[in-house]
């Protein structure tokens, strides 16, 4: 078991909140009374929450990370793969023409070739990121066991200081970050021995990049002067957060990444529906349409 | 040969490529600007 503690607003003088997580689920606590909101019980996710394990772990942990992983993998190839036989299915065509003319399945090849290409940098940025987010638990696991090596060992289990004192701490050794979690020492995702604290940078540059000053839990000083160095998977993971999920420009953006969204299953839909008309085409009667100029290969030479 | 390598690149991949720097343009500036614009 784990406890965070965590500000819930950027003000100094707000109460501070506990989470101190039983399982998967966190339990409340108020931060300024300690005693256990919702009277200790786990609190329940809502649809949001529950959509998001689904999506993130298909409620299976991390095997259901890892194959969502695969997945993610398997979708940014297939980006890349779009992307290069966009070429010689253009075929030196106008951008965005759909020959409706000549059959069905040819004007959904264009349809999803146009569609495709179009929003081929955003599906690149989304599939990226979202495997990065898959992969998160093992990033973080790997920096954290390379971080205990380096710290000296804490030799007892107990703790002298308690985490508003490490927050304090944290606060006056990196003056120039806000501190927005507090971790217990103990296990993933702690680590024995320290208190980290948690933060991110104030400038436009920094803001989305975390960092924790370790705090050592019997003596309340800090490893070193400032926040630990963060390796660039970390970084990159910092990056990836906001730019798979949309939700860094308000409500506006959110609209316009439901309908990118749209357009994805668009484009899914159209790849399903080339598929399985490839494997009709077998067929003698859709090898005789494919004779009269329906198939689904580049155009040749003139 | 085939008939693609006769088309201008400018051509194939104006639209593709304007369509990306757009859209990258438009996440990154959102992105560092807040939610807003970062320029303004």
């Amino acid at each position: 078991m784990s406890r965070t503690v965590c500000p819930r607003s950027t003000s100094k003088c707000a109460p501070i909140c506990a989470l101190e997580y039983g399982g998967q689920r966190p339990l409340l606590f108020d931060g300024q009374s300690g005693l256990p909101k919702d009277a200790g019980r786990p609190k329940p996710p809502g649809i949001v929450g529950l959509l998001l394990a689904v999506h993130g772990e298909l409620l299976a942990g991390l095997p259901g990370r890892l194959f969502i992983a695969a997945v993610g993998a398997t979708a940014l190839l297939s980006v890349i793969s779009g992307i290069m036989i966009y070429a010689p299915f253009a075929a030196g065509r106008p951008f965005g023409d759909i020959r409706v003319e000549r059959s069905r399945r040819l004007a959904w090849l264009d349809r999803h070739n146009v569609i495709g290409i179009a929003s081929a940098a955003w599906l690149l940025v989304v599939t990226a990121t979202g495997f990065m987010n898959a992969i998160e638990r093992p990033l973080s696991n790997a920096w954290r066991a390379g971080i205990s090596r380096t710290l000296p060992t804490v030799e007892s289990n107990g703790m002298a200081i308690g985490p508003d004192e490490a927050l304090a701490t944290a606060r006056r050794v990196a003056l120039e970050m806000k501190f927005e979690t507090v971790i217990f020492p103990g296990k993933a995702p702690g680590i024995p021995g320290y208190y980290l604290v948690w933060g991110s940078g104030t400038t436009t540059l920094t803001k989305r990049l975390t960092a924790p000053v370790a705090i050592n839990a019997l003596t309340g000083k800090p490893s070193m002067a400032g926040a630990l160095p963060v390796p660039w998977y970390l970084r990159l993971l910092d990056v990836s957060r906001p730019l798979h999920f949309g939700d860094y420009g308000g409500l506006p953006l959110k609209i316009l990444w439901a309908l990118l969204d749209v357009v994805t299953i668009l484009v899914l839909g159209s790849g399903l529906y080339l598929w399985l008309a490839r494997r009709r085409r077998a067929t003698p009667a859709a090898q005789s349409q494919r004779s009269h100029g329906a198939g689904l290969e580049p155009e040749p030479a003139k | 040969m085939t008939r693609w390598d006769n088309v201008g690149f400018a051509r194939l991949w104006g639209w593709p490529i304007g369509l990306a720097l757009l859209t990258l343009f438009g996440l990154l500036s959102a992105l560092l600007g807040g939610g807003g614009l970062w320029w303004l």
